[in-house]
């Protein structure tokens, strides 16, 4: 592990740690970010893809001979030639999902509503949309699946009859002794069912693209959006039949992601068949319909037969239970959201007997993909209701019986029962900080005064983990045969010829402000300012280093990208140093770096600067003192401390870092609609050392933001067709200024001693506000109903209904005492 | 004589203060007007239904969303984009400036149309309160800020209006 | 987003466009085109002519006479909210119109446009319903006018036929004590959709006893449904009537079929409409009790 070198800084003179001005700012706030539809190409031409109106049919015909005649066509592409052009997509699954057929275009069938059917491209957007009102096709639809638990049925419809069957991907995951938990325990707490609903992060950015094919090289370029591109290649460079490095990605601006652009895979695969089909450059945007058709969706789960073991005071000695995971109607990045929850398993709490059951299927609906908290938030919101469900039955308070199954601080490092080591924290301090934040025993009282008024006051707690740094080597839980372990990132430091300092990673930023922070590092090791070093952003595998894990999710830059700046720095560090006390003739203890110069210490005359170094390597080399080899352009690449997981146990550290995030929430609910209004909210993580906290407090925000729609009005509802009943933001809410709360933040804290900054990775935040409106509403009810919440979507409507019951609410919830 | 149905019109707009002269299609929007004929790609579009706020545009001193109207009916329009927010030396208004200070944007794409929607409720109420800011930017939807920032953003803007006389003009 | 081919004109006079609706059959009237441009958008229901009427000013005044303001049909929600007639007059006009959507949409959306659009969820067609307006209509060589009653016959219907504008919508300035309240029930957040409305009117008389009782529910059928059996037992009781719930009660809401959709279940709908008629019911006779004591 590598370690901060500074020129005898103090806290106060550095750069990391600071709320710099962002380096992104000024392009983005003056309207000139590049964006991928921003780009263009000259001689470009338009695709427009007609996607399915069925949520499942059988393709009977389709006839473009109406639409290749129409004004400006240039071709047209069907699954029929594609199943000739492409070889079906890779799977990550062993049978049955390695089964799974994928094409970029539906063959034979469609399996959910908006896969794209025929794609039709023209001189202009307009005249390929036209184009398609031309198209013949005759559909013979066939019944939907629309439920995870519902096509695991004998009988339900097969969304992929090579596969036989429904399921993906199934395993049972058991660490520790649940039956002998359950024989010890004082009570056990059963629950029927729990189901965290399907909802996803809507990038305001849509997909888009242009993507251009040079027949001289065989090489496609690919100007777009995708946020994980060597993970696109992979999959896309076999389907082709070329080899991966002719897939050539250029990533500028992405106008956000939350995960959602990893899978575009398919999308720029129906672009590269086209470009080369028709010779011109395609550009390909996509509109807020299509992307939430036939986007990505977040994964929707449900629970059911759970078993908790507790003791008489609330001590939970473990968890059991079966998940159903849909995964819509490809796999895709699937099935690793079978096992990524598995970071987080017992989430901040001590328990330690744990078994579940994991299912993962298809269903005729929108495939999933990585959003926001992905497959962690879906665990965690399954062990907060446990624990709020746990302290109802018990009628215990649930913040006492939160504190009294926390891991405490002085277990940190704490290894899970499957073998993650949480790195560090302070679960307690941070839940009395929310506390605090919020002046919690005032809206007690509050609680009390607004009895009877028609208003209900509800106090609810989310504790959530936000799981950084894979190790990918997880994947080999699902799929033992798979090349995956470990992870990492790269970056280039170097001078430039006349001095500058250059910077290249190979991630793909969507406002996390890499730019800003990655100079941070720099200034810091090399004592130059900020505002003198150029990152480059985006990832060009042509032209910047990248490695098969480069890109930006799964909250790793602070750990992965920042230590790959920093070891590149310090190498470059390393060089200039030498090559100036060569020039300076000093000892490299001597020389120091300040603004740009090297200087031996003490002696100001004797300097030289950045220029003057980069001169000599670059242009003068004839003067470069005798015996050095120093080239003033360093590569570094971080690869955190990982090893592979024991896949029979599926036990091993599937994380490297664990920051923190414990929100506390107060609203109001009004007695007769249902109606509710957050009134007070405060979100506290702990995300290790701070690189710049303004970021880091902004990352809160958006995830807070994000999971307050998610929890209260935004959700992604089929009927029994399959037809998508919220496919626009007219029916899919997305929130708005008006409905989220000014929320109060506070950070502490606690180095992660694994990392090479003592930063962990954050952004997705963990799902927090969906446990704690969950856990508020859990109040209310406890002052009317006494309905159980098992549901992570809770409109107007659903508070309603659960208001009016007092029974069927409390249906499947039940509590054994034991001897 | 205008009263003949057209398929295609000859209009001029004044954008930024320049002003441009160019053949639309009648069923053109405007956003994709001035994305795709005049090049100012910092209005952006984000959906299809008039709810981002993506593409907000101040057209003849309203602020309007340009995926909502003809570029043919804005004939003759005065149209103030994102690129037209900066002082004349390039430098930073102060919307901009309180945007970037307090770290109102993250991925930046649906900042444009923030700031002008921010101008707009800064122009005509100078000293918003917290619903006044959350009500006047409702109609623009941000992903990675909660909002949170933005109406920081705002409400420092509004107090540096008292202070140093009209910011926004 | 992309649209269908399709012509257009913006006409002079309001003369003009009617001559233009009637020389081209299948064209649209574009006004604000806060909901059309969606409608096109989508390719639902094109039409391949649009008359622009949205820069006729004679279109766009706010008047004021002896019994009743007059709006005019392409009246932005904007000027609404900013109309000191309105404010004087009829203020729940403004209150209501600044619900709607958000600032970029009342700065173009017309109150015309949301009356001839008559979604459901459209803000106006309860609100003109309950306030007894009159919709002006001008058609080839013709000028009639009707109720808002009459004039909101379906979802998305209206009694306008082809080659007909609506031109104007008459308020009147009630000379009586009056309340008015517009109480929704927005459902993904605060004034986002509305999944059911009611609206209510009442005036006093000389006696201070209720009457023109107008109660009118949205979003529990085809078009603004009025409550008449609640009207009836309030028309003629005292103002400082206390027990408005058994005054509600009185309504039958088992005879109500809401449809059922992916905002809000039709039972919901249905529970309540009697929730909102009595805090509508509420405000108003608040308001009308304040103007007896003035």
């Amino acid at each position: 592990m590598s370690t901060l070198v500074t020129d005898q800084k103090t806290e106060a003179t550095r750069w990391t740690g600071k709320n710099v001005p962002r380096k992104e700012d000024e392009r983005l706030v003056k309207g000139q970010g590049r964006f991928a539809d921003d780009i263009r190409r000259h001689n470009e031409a338009h695709v427009y893809l007609l996607r399915s109106p069925y949520g499942h049919a059988r393709i009977r015909s389709i006839d473009v001979t109406a639409a290749n005649n129409s004004p400006g066509v240039i071709c047209t592409l069907t699954g029929e030639e594609v199943a000739v052009l492409q070889k079906p997509f890779m799977e990550i699954a062993p049978p049955p999902g390695g089964l799974m057929e994928d094409y970029c275009l539906a063959v034979g069938k469609v399996h959910f509503m908006g896969e794209p059917v025929v794609a039709i491209l023209a001189e202009t957007e307009e005249l390929a949309r036209d184009a398609a009102d031309l198209v013949d096709i005759e559909y013979d639809p066939l019944p939907a699946v629309v439920d995870g638990e519902a096509a695991l049925q004998s009988d339900a419809p097969l969304v992929h009859e090579e596969a036989g069957t429904n399921v993906v991907w199934h395993g049972v995951y058991d660490w520790g002794d649940i039956q002998g938990a359950v024989s010890r325990a004082d009570k056990v707490v059963k629950i029927d069912r729990l189901h965290f609903h399907r909802f996803t992060s809507t990038p305001i950015e849509c997909n888009a693209a242009v993507v251009e094919y040079y027949p001289g090289s065989g090489e496609y370029t690919f100007w777009c959006n995708n946020t994980m591109p060597q993970f696109a290649a992979m999959f896309m460079g076999p389907a082709l039949g070329i080899p991966t490095d002719r897939l050539h990605f250029v990533t500028q601006d992405i106008g956000g992601s939350f995960g959602n652009k990893i899978t575009t895979y398919v999308y720029l695969t129906i672009c590269a068949i086209l470009a080369k089909k028709s010779g011109r450059p395609v550009k390909w945007t996509e509109y807020r319909t299509d992307h939430i058709l036939g986007g990505s969706h977040g994964n929707e789960r449900t629970f059911r037969n759970i078993v908790v073991p507790v003791m008489a005071d609330g001590t939970i000695l473990g968890i059991s239970a079966t998940a159903i995971d849909d995964a819509g109607a490809f796999p895709r990045y699937e099935p690793l959201g079978s096992v990524i929850w598995s970071q987080v398993v017992p989430n901040v709490y001590r328990f330690r007997d744990v078994k579940i059951d994991f299912t993962q299927v298809v269903t005729n609906k929108c495939p999933v993909g990585p959003n926001r908290g992905y497959s962690r938030l879906q665990h965690m919101w399954m062990v907060e209701r446990i624990v709020d469900i746990v302290a109802h039955e018990l009628h215990l308070d649930p913040i006492e019986v939160r504190k009294k199954n926390y891991i405490q601080p002085e277990q940190m490092p704490y290894e899970t029962p499957n073998g993650c080591v949480y790195d560090s924290g302070d679960y307690p301090r941070c839940l009395d900080l929310a506390l605090e934040l919020i002046d919690y025993p005032k809206w007690r009282e509050r609680q009390i005064m607004a009895l009877g008024s028609g208003k209900i006051i509800g106090i609810g707690i989310g504790s959530t983990l936000d799981s950084g740094t894979n190790n990918f080597g997880q994947a080999r839980i699902i799929n033992p045969q798979l090349p995956f372990s470990g992870n990492g990132e790269v970056s280039n430091v170097k001078l430039d010829l006349y001095g500058e300092v250059v910077v290249t990673i190979g991630t793909t930023p969507q406002g996390q402000g890499h730019e800003t922070t990655a100079a941070q590092v720099v200034s810091d090791i090399l004592g130059i300012d900020p505002d003198h070093v150029r990152v480059l952003i985006g990832h060009d595998n042509a032209r910047n280093v990248y490695t098969g894990f480069s890109g930006t999710y799964a909250s790793q830059f602070a750990v992965t990208g920042l230590g790959a700046v920093q070891g590149a720095a310090e190498k470059l560090r390393r060089e200039i140093v030498q090559l100036a006390a060569g020039v300076l003739q000093a000892d490299e203890s001597e020389i120091e770096l300040r603004d740009g110069s090297a200087f031996v210490r003490g002696q100001e005359q004797r300097t030289i600067p950045f220029i003057g170094l980069a001169n000599i390597v670059f242009a003068n080399n004839a003067t470069m003192p005798a015996g050095l080899d120093v080239s003033l352009n360093c590569t570094y690449t971080y690869r955190p401390p990982f090893s592979v997981p024991d896949v029979e146990r599926k036990f091993g550290n599937l994380t490297l870092t664990y920051a923190t995030q414990i929100h506390a929430c107060v609203l109001e609910v009004d007695a007769q609609t249902g109606h509710t209004t957050i009134l007070d909210y405060a979100a506290v993580d702990d995300s290790g050392r701070l690189i710049h906290p303004q970021i880091v407090e902004g990352q809160v925000h958006g995830a807070a933001g994000l999971g307050i729609g998610g929890a209260l009005y935004e959700a992604l509802e089929y009927d029994e067709e399959g037809q998508l009943l919220t496919s626009n933001f007219y029916s899919y809410k997305a929130v708005t200024a008006v409905d989220v709360p000014m929320m109060k933040t506070a950070a502490i804290e606690s180095p992660s001693p694994f990392s090479p900054n003592g930063a962990k990775g954050m952004g997705e935040g963990g799902g927090a506000p969906l446990h704690a409106i969950c856990s508020a509403l859990q109040d209310v009810m406890r002052q009317t109903s006494g309905a159980i919440i098992t549901d992570s979507f809770n409109p107007s409507e659903r508070v309603y209904w659960l208001m009016q019951d007092t029974t069927k609410g409390r249906e499947g919830v039940s509590v054994e005492e034991r001897a | 004589m205008s009263n003949i149905p057209s398929q295609k019109r000859s209009i001029s707009v004044t954008v930024n203060g320049t002003t441009y002269y160019r053949d639309v299609a009648a069923r053109t929007l405007l956003v994709h007007f001035l994305r795709e004929n005049l090049n100012l790609t910092g209005t952006h579009f984000g959906c299809d239904t008039g709810h981002c706020g993506s593409c907000t545009v101040i057209a003849n001193g309203k602020l309007i969303k340009s995926c909502m109207m003809l570029a043919i009916q804005a004939d003759g329009f005065t149209i103030e984009t994102v690129e037209g927010l900066a002082n004349p030396d390039g430098s930073l208004s102060p919307i901009q400036q309180a945007f970037s200070d307090n770290h109102a944007l993250q991925c930046g794409f649906c900042t444009p149309g923030i700031m002008l929607a921010s101008k707009y409720l800064l122009q005509h109420n100078p000293q918003p309160t917290e619903e006044e800011i959350r009500r006047g930017i409702k109609g623009n939807l941000c992903r990675c800020t909660g909002y949170v920032n933005i109406v920081r953003a705002i409400q420092g803007l509004a107090a540096e209006t008292v202070q140093k006389g009209d910011l926004v003009k | 987003m992309l649209l269908k081919e399709l012509s257009y004109v913006r006409p002079n006079s309001v003369e003009e466009a009617i001559e233009l609706l009637n020389t081209y059959p299948d064209a649209g009237i574009l006004a604000g085109g806060q909901s059309l441009i969606n409608v096109l958008k989508m390719r639902i229901g094109a039409y391949s002519t649009l008359v622009d009427i949205s820069a006729l000013k004679e279109l766009q005044q706010i008047r004021e006479s002896m019994g009743f303001i007059s709006l005019g049909a392409a009246t932005t929600y904007d000027d609404i909210i900013h109309s000191p007639t309105i404010m004087l007059n009829r203020p729940i006009l403004a209150e209501t119109a600044i619900r709607i959507a958000d600032q970029q949409v009342r700065n173009r959306g017309t109150i015309g446009g949301n009356c001839c659009y008559n979604d459901p969820t459209c803000h106006f067609p309860p609100l003109l319903t309950a306030m007894g307006a009159t919709m002006l209509i001008a058609g080839k060589d013709k000028r009639s006018e009707m109720t808002a009653e009459e004039f909101f016959t379906g979802y998305y219907q209206t009694a306008l036929e082809p080659g007909e504008l609506l031109v104007d919508i008459r308020i009147p300035k009630p000379q009586r004590p009056y309340g008015d309240a517009f109480v929704p029930l927005s459902v993904g957040g605060t004034d986002v959709l509305n999944a059911v409305t009611v609206t209510a009117h009442l005036e006093l008389n000389a006696e201070g006893k209720l009457t023109e009782v107008r109660l009118v529910a949205a979003g529990v059928g085809p078009r603004p449904l009025r409550m008449t059996a609640i009207e009836k037992v309030l028309d003629g009781q005292p103002y400082h009537l206390s027990d408005v719930a058994s005054a509600v009660a009185t309504f039958d809401i088992s005879a109500l079929e809401p449809p059922s959709d992916v905002h809000a279940s039709g039972e919901y709908r249905r529970q309540m409409v009697p929730v909102l008629t009595e805090r509508a019911l509420k405000t108003a006779l608040e308001q009308v009790g304040r103007g007896y004591r003035e």
